[in-house]
């Protein structure tokens, strides 16, 4: 489908202004962009490890991980994104895919050639240092997911994943950073933590016995944001207002 | 030929039941058994540690003990 509508290019500019200053020529540049609206179903691969990548994807909808997988078949998931957020910025200059992107849920999407993207950077500046600051923000939570995964225990890294996710889901515009419904299953939160689905469960079960959540099953509910950031070792500095 | 020695773990998240596998009085591993909570899970042998590095079967589950003996024999 090819798509026209405001909604589209309202959420690409709305992206780009939370990281930077837009003028109107900027604007109108970003409007003159050829998008494609798609939408793919839970579990589809957007971006495969080693494929060619000439796009970038804007999710619209619904939420997706980044991924790597040990030739051992174990899958350590890097990210997690939701809407509003640009998935692939590396393939306007890289164009071999080094990690997957796959759905954890039903997605929509805009798909936007990286030819374009790349032709528009170098048109606007104040666009170009948007996504720049993107790029350079997706490494600072890349760094504080690398101290999650390998120096806080188990509930910690849990605690840790929930108040990023409550924090960011708010910075998107998606709602309340106290309820939530959380869109990974068990197995995905142990993927992107490094733990087992057995211990995500006790973990969670352990934040909700000690009145930091309340939960029923992916319906979550911060009670004691205090604790809960205290327990995470949670310091928002490095998303940057993202 | 691996021996199962029940014991209690003191844990805090309620899998209290578990067993230590061991061969020729050597300690392999400690599996758990999943309680209620776990739903779907519940009731099956979770492997919570090995002792040796060469086994890479920690985190894994197993319906029962006899599960749990061809897990370990095949490594």
């Amino acid at each position: 489908m090819q798509a026209n509508d405001n909604d589209v290019f309202g959420a690409v500019i709305r992206k780009l202004e939370r990281l930077g200053t837009l003028d109107d020529a900027d604007r109108a540049a970003v409007r003159d962009l050829p998008v494609v609206v798609g939408q793919a179903g839970n579990n589809s691969y957007l971006v495969r490890e080693r494929g060619s990548a000439g796009d970038c994807y804007l999710i619209l909808d619904g939420y997706v991980c980044r991924h790597k997988l040990s030739s051992n078949g174990g899958r350590q998931i890097v990210s997690f994104h939701m809407a509003g957020d640009i998935v692939d910025l590396q393939h306007l200059l890289f164009s071999v895919a080094d990690h997957n992107i796959q759905s954890i849920t039903d997605i929509r999407f805009a798909r936007i050639a990286a030819r374009a993207l790349r032709d528009l950077a170098r048109r606007r500046p104040m666009v170009a240092e948007a996504l720049w600051r993107d790029t350079l923000i997706d490494a600072s939570i890349y760094r504080e997911w690398v101290l999650n995964v390998g120096r806080r225990d188990a509930k910690s890294r849990i605690a840790h994943m929930l108040c990023e996710f409550a924090v960011r889901r708010e910075a998107a515009g998606l709602g309340s950073p106290e309820r939530f419904d959380l869109p990974m299953s068990q197995e995905q939160i142990g993927d992107a933590t490094g733990l087992t689905s057995v211990h995500v469960n006790r973990m969670l079960r352990a934040l909700a016995e000690e009145g930091m959540i309340a939960r029923d099953n992916r319906d979550v509910q911060i009670v004691n944001w205090a604790n809960l950031r205290r327990t995470a070792d949670f310091d928002p500095i490095y998303l940057h207002a993202a | 030929m691996l021996t199962f020695t029940p014991i209690t773990l003191e844990a805090n998240h309620g899998d209290e039941e578990a067993v230590l596998i061991l061969r020729a009085e050597r300690l392999v591993a400690i599996a758990s058994r999943l309680g209620e909570h776990h739903g779907g899970a519940a009731g099956e042998w979770f492997v919570e540690t090995v002792f040796n590095d060469g086994l890479r079967i920690a985190g894994r589950r197993c319906a029962t003990l006899e599960d749990m003996t061809s897990l370990i024999e095949l490594g």
